[in-house]
């Protein structure tokens, strides 16, 4: 069944939105929770491969090409990981097909 | 016997300013295509061959009576210019018929051109042909009259054959450019056509109910997909399923095996591994 849902490539999905910034991070990341996180599953889970793990055990992030998805937020079962709130008005993405 | 040459007009002399994109058109520069062309002298043998009169007709506006007029010159009993609705095959089909069929009556043989240079489809005939209820043969080479009533018709097929056919009247005609050239008109029927008189009817469109109305406008949206749902209690459970978290990643194994049976024992061990064989079976 996973299979099924892993049908579109990477950089196809991320051609289809466009990304205005803005200088607030709507999500934020407490790196020491994560140091201590043995599960991750934000990098796993994320669509936009935001999270990246380092080699001293923390999680490096990214907010920039955000999908505003909330599966990072949804699925992090760590308590006080990560912050997440909607960019403000007239920032983040733009979906540019459908 | 009425046989009616429909005429299609269009500007060849259409310019393009580069710099502004202004398009430039001559207002009397209407004119028919070779494959007209080829159909008026079509019509006008077969109006001679048959003992009948000959009439081209066409759909458009006023530029298109100098088209018309070269018609008379050439030899065509009368014009008829009809206004109406004409922006597809279909729409000038039924343009075309209304008109004939108020000043003419219903022809027996129509002869059109299979195509146009303004990115014409050359799906009127057709239209016309189901609007008479009358026999159609397109794209034609050849054009004549034949026994017991009948047109002998040519047609081009691929790999250079040819395709003979006895065309049932009344039928509707489309021919190619490269078949007959139009007769050179004589001086004083030139002189003449320039005095006459274009007549003219005019062809309301078809009630409201009839026509496309264009509802909405808006980028084209491809359907989703539709994927069965994912088992799971929670939302994030759900997640966890879709992302695959929990999954481990396939890996690529080289085995390197220097005895065939080696090689297919691992091989018949990945398979009962992964569940495509049963333990023991083949």
């Amino acid at each position: 069944m996973n299979a099924e849902y892993r049908g579109i490539d990477f950089e196809d999905r991320m051609s289809t939105v466009d990304f205005r910034l803005s200088e607030r991070a709507h999500i934020s990341v407490d790196a020491a929770v994560c140091r201590s996180c043995t599960a991750q599953v934000c990098v796993h889970a994320c669509p936009a491969k935001l999270f990246v793990p380092t080699s001293d055990g923390g999680i490096l992030f990214n907010y920039e090409q955000c999908f505003e998805c909330g599966t990072c937020y949804e699925v992090c079962d760590a308590e006080g990981a990560i912050t997440w709130t909607y960019p403000d008005g007239g920032h983040g993405v733009v979906f540019r097909q459908g | 016997m009425l046989v009616a040459a429909a005429l299609r007009c269009f500007d060849p002399h259409t310019a393009v300013d580069p710099l502004t994109g202004v398009v430039r058109e001559d207002p009397h520069a209407g004119r028919a295509s070779e494959a007209d062309l080829a159909a008026l002298e079509h019509a006008l043998r077969l109006a001679e061959a048959l003992g009948g009169r000959c009439v081209a007709v066409t759909v458009g506006g006023a530029r298109a009576d100098g088209m018309l007029r070269e018609a008379l010159a050439a030899g065509a009993h009368a014009v008829l210019r009809a206004e109406g609705p004409g922006h597809d095959g279909a729409a000038t089909a039924r343009t075309l018929h209304r008109a004939l069929l108020a000043r003419h009556g219903a022809p027996d043989v129509v002869v059109c051109g299979d195509r146009s240079p303004d990115h014409g489809t050359g799906s009127t005939p057709a239209f016309l042909a189901a609007r008479l209820g009358a026999a159609q043969a397109l794209g034609l080479l050849e054009l004549s009259p034949g026994r017991q009533g009948t047109l002998h018709a040519v047609r081009r097929l691929d790999g250079g054959r040819r395709e003979r056919l006895r065309v049932p009247l009344p039928a509707v005609c489309s021919v190619e450019a490269g078949g007959v050239r139009l007769r050179r008109a004589a001086l004083p029927a030139v002189l003449a056509a320039r005095r006459a008189g274009v007549p003219v009817l005019a062809v309301a469109p078809p009630a409201g109910a009839q026509q496309v109305r264009t509802v909405a406008v808006r980028p084209y949206r491809p359907r989703p997909k539709e994927l069965p749902a994912v088992a799971g209690g929670t939302a994030r459970e759900r997640m966890l399923e879709l992302t695959g978290t929990f999954v481990p990643p396939a890996v690529a194994r080289v085995v390197r095996a220097e005895d065939p049976v080696l090689a297919v024992d691992e091989l018949l061990a990945f398979l009962r591994t992964h569940g495509y064989l049963k333990e023991g079976g083949r």
